[in-house]
């Protein structure tokens, strides 16, 4: 860990990063991005209520922005048909305004139909019945004065447009991209540079049951300095709305409204921010396939730890302790402990 | 202020090993005392009547509260013990062995009225020694028990408990900062009496626990439980808990050391695990019919039992929260500083359930109608001699022929129903309807009663998700009152505007704690009770 960055937690003095969150950000960092791996569920118990899930995310957020293909650019065409796809044949006819949980139309979020474009900012077009879903052409409306055009593009340069309250897939000005610099948390990290310019949704973080704003406040309370500015760990995660960033490399799931804040395919990773979270997570079925790092305080009711501990429990018919990667993690701090369970071979 | 994470973390590097030192007390009078209530509410709990279980149930609550309470030893027990009747109506109703325990029971309580309780003697003594030596500590207690440890201190020159911090919750003891001591009055136990956070031991913020437990109250196996707990090889006092062998991490390590205090020559030399009180309670509290219940306090005096995953209409005064009138989840989502909602209100006309008489019911209605007003004692008796043992059986018979309200009300149970038509001779003068597909005529007439009871369950809930809709559409009408009242006031009453379909009012309680460990019968569940009453379900 880079000793020019400093630390601080709850407004408490400036200090080298301690140990703990260096472990969390390593950790997160360390977590096996090969999606040839067995799933893995890890539950982590914190002495104390803490950002410690966001640290985790930034730490994975790290990792992924050195992987060339932990990006939304490559599938953000197809991203695009579906959700077309998805506000022409079942939004928009849909007379349920508009809750999927409640609907069960097995969508995560509704589709309004919107797409908006970083060179247009305040402007949105809406996709058209036009649409041709063979030939994979998307049409859409868009208002010039008081008339309509039909416009159409080819796929290779969609990626200008993207869905409405979502970020960009990318940024085309230096002005809009990360800076590097911000990220020199691991010192051996190989960043791909390209990826400070591209959103990726591979990487969610799923937030307290008391909504995103509580999710938001106790990652705000984590401040670091690095060089001569200071950054709250809201908004290092990037994650969509939390800070002006203008693209998010980290995708948000609210636990307590059990929606994402884009329409985005199961996430490789998930960092769920407390118990409830963590068993949400863990019994919906968006999940199944992903990776899940629940990051718990113990210090609750015993009802609360006992489903904890049965969720681990019923997950061990299918899981086996992962004892390479628990052997390979630095020395866990006191107070904490952590368990990782990986799916075992069939 | 919360300690942060950096501090705790710190304090555990600090802290090789944590320490508890626990202060064993006996007493011979308070021990025949104990020995004789338990026996008294064994003894009645046996007998299963239903008075005898609500004795045994106010003695239990009674004894449990002087197991983890420093109460002064006066009046007050003796008082108790005399509520459940005179030692004469107690041999009359419930026979000699619990009258010569109840005797006992009373002059032991008379016998210690003359004694201080060593429990306190002990915890001043704590206390003064901790004052001394300047070493920050704080008292785990329940909120109502917070009283009888400030009665400790209450001449001037002892005022030392004004500096005190209590914890009282889950939540206060997140909030605490670290310190030096926490001192416990009773065993440690996850719910019910005496109960306290597991993290207490899984996550200390303090390097010293003082424990005054009275002797033969022992902890509850695996109290300290973490989901997460490491299997290393640091264990001790706690080494019960189950480890994880897929966790790393270091598990926190205590060394206890147990002195006792006083004499018990009691009838049973020492303690075991039979005579812990709250081992034999707690066998004998079983859920049975009754449900685990979580106390919403909305005062120092009342409480609302709620299931724990009940959805509590409630509002939030904190500004920005994002939906601040919705329902929520108590203990989890629904938390002190909040305002539950309790409405009162009329019965929304929203014409009831379309359930129309059927074919079958018409039938057999018209028959039990005209069998009951021609001769109803035989007619009851007959049913009963066919097995229908029901309670009440004239005015249910009278309900079941009822043919104005359609296919309802009829009997609850398959066979009962069977063994009505049996006895009314129905169905076999072969009339049947169009669509009748063969099959006994009961089994027809069962299934359409079936029918009509889904439909009547199926209406009342989608009565009670409109009257939910119609409520919050009223409370965020009102929010702006709403904020202005609990700004200024703990308990308000607001009345539903004239022009809404719903006409009643609001009651709304700000909460105090919340509070998990009870266990207590249907009828307790959701209204406002005394705290008094509300202990008794205590677990």
């Amino acid at each position: 860990m880079l000793s020019t960055v400093l630390f601080s937690d709850s407004e408490a003095e400036w200090c080298p990063i301690p140990r703990w969150a260096e472990f969390l950000i390593q950790l997160g960092y360390s977590w096996p991005a090969d999606v040839t791996q067995p799933r893995r569920v890890a539950l982590i118990s914190m002495p104390c209520d803490s950002a410690a899930a966001g640290l985790v995310a930034l730490g994975a957020m790290i990792r992924d922005l050195c992987d060339p293909l932990a990006n939304d650019v490559d599938g953000h065409y197809d991203r695009l048909l579906r959700y077309a796809r998805q506000y022409l044949h079942a939004c928009r006819p849909c007379e349920m305004k508009c809750n999927p949980q409640l609907a069960r139309c097995g969508y995560s979020k509704q589709a309004t139909g919107l797409l908006r474009s970083p060179f247009l900012p305040r402007k949105t077009v809406q996709i058209s019945d036009e649409t041709n879903f063979e030939e994979r052409q998307i049409a859409w409306i868009q208002r010039d004065g008081q008339n309509n055009c039909l416009v159409r593009r080819r796929p290779q340069y969609m990626t200008d447009y993207h869905i409405d309250d979502e970020p960009p897939p990318q940024w085309y000005t230096a002005d809009g991209e990360l800076s590097a610099q911000l990220y020199h948390f691991i010192a051996t990290a190989p960043f791909h540079p390209d990826n400070f310019r591209k959103s990726y949704s591979g990487l969610c973080l799923a937030g307290r049951t008391g909504g995103g704003k509580a999710s938001r406040e106790i990652c705000a309370s984590m401040r670091f300095r690095i060089g001569s500015g200071e950054h709250g760990l809201e908004d290092l995660i990037t994650v969509h709305g939390w800070s002006d960033r203008n693209i998010s490399r980290v995708s948000f799931f609210n636990a307590r409204t059990a929606e994402f804040d884009r329409y985005v395919a199961a996430p490789r990773i998930v960092v769920a921010d407390g118990d409830a979270s963590f068993l949400k997570i863990a019994g919906q079925t968006e999940f199944q396939e992903s990776n899940i790092v629940g990051v718990i305080h113990r210090i609750m009711e015993r009802e609360r730890l006992n489903a904890l501990g049965d969720k681990m429990s019923a997950l061990r018919q299918w899981y086996e302790p992962d004892e390479d990667m628990l052997l390979g993690l630095p020395e866990v701090p006191r107070g904490m402990s952590i368990s990782i369970l990986k799916r075992r071979h069939n | 202020m919360p300690a942060t994470a950096s501090l705790v973390f710190d304090f555990f590097e600090n802290h090789p090993s944590f320490s508890i030192e626990r202060h064993e007390i006996a007493m011979a009078a308070f021990g025949v005392l104990r020995r004789s209530m338990r026996s008294i509410v064994v003894s009645l709990r046996d007998g299963g009547d239903h008075e005898a279980c609500e004795t045994a149930d106010r003695l239990r609550s009674s004894l449990s509260e002087w197991l983890t309470v420093p109460v002064p030893f006066d009046g007050a027990i003796l008082a108790a013990l005399q509520t459940i009747g005179s030692p004469v109506e107690l041999e009359a109703r419930w026979g000699r062995d619990i009258r010569n325990a109840f005797d006992s029971a009373l002059c032991a309580a008379q016998s210690i009225q003359l004694i201080q309780n060593p429990i306190r003697e002990r915890l001043r003594a704590v206390i003064r020694d901790l004052d001394v030596g300047g070493l920050p500590f704080r008292i785990y207690c329940h909120r109502t028990a917070r009283a009888h440890f400030e009665s400790l201190f209450t001449k001037p020159e002892d005022a030392l408990l004004g500096e005190v911090t209590f914890l009282h919750s889950v939540c206060d003891y997140r909030d605490s900062d670290t310190f030096d001591t926490l001192i416990k009055v009773g065993p440690f136990r996850s719910w019910g009496w005496g109960s306290a956070p597991d993290a207490i031991k899984a996550a200390p913020r303090f390097g010293t626990l003082v424990q005054i437990v009275w002797a033969g109250c022992a902890d509850e196996p695996g109290f300290g439980y973490d989901p997460v707990a490491p299997s290393a090889s640091e264990t001790t006092g706690s080494a019960a808990q189950a480890a994880d062998e897929s966790a790393l991490g270091t598990r926190i390590s205590w060394t206890q050391r147990v002195t006792r205090f006083g004499d018990d020559d009691g009838p049973t030399a020492g303690y075991s695990s039979e005579d812990d009180e709250f081992q034999v309670f707690g066998r004998l509290n079983q859920p049975g019919q009754k449900r685990r219940a979580t106390l919403v306090q909305i005062d120092g005096e009342q409480g609302i039992l709620y299931l724990p995953h009940s959805q509590v209409l409630s509002f939030d005064p904190a500004t920005g929260t994002d939906v601040p009138v919705g329902h929520r989840l108590p203990g989890e989502t629904l938390l002190p500083g909040m305002f539950v909602i309790l409405p009162q209100h009329d019965d929304l006309d929203l014409g009831g359930s379309q359930i129309q008489a059927g074919f079958f019911s018409s039938v057999w209605k018209t028959r039990l109608a005209a069998e009951y007003m021609a001769d109803p004692c035989g007619l009851v008796g007959r049913l009963k001699a066919n097995g229908i043992r029901l309670l009440n059986l004239h005015s249910s018979v009278g309900r079941w022929s009822r043919t104005s309200s359609g296919v309802l009300p009829a009997p609850g149970d398959r066979c009962h129903f069977q063994m009505l038509i049996q006895v009314l001779r129905v169905g076999l003068d072969g009339v049947t309807p169009p669509k009748h597909e063969g099959g006994p005529w009961w089994q027809s007439a069962w299934n359409e009663i079936r029918h009509a009871r889904g439909d009547a369950i199926q209406t009342g809930r989608h009565e009670h998700q409109l009257i939910d809709e119609e409520l919050l559409g009223i409370l965020g009408g009102l929010l702006p009152a709403i904020r202005c009242e609990a700004a200024a006031t703990k308990a308000f009453p607001l009345v539903i505007p004239s022009d809404r379909a719903l006409h009643g009012s609001f009651s709304f309680y700000k909460i105090l704690s919340t509070e998990d460990g009870f266990l207590a019968p249907d009828t307790e569940l959701n209204a406002v009770r005394e705290l008094n009453t509300i202990y008794q379900w205590r677990a």
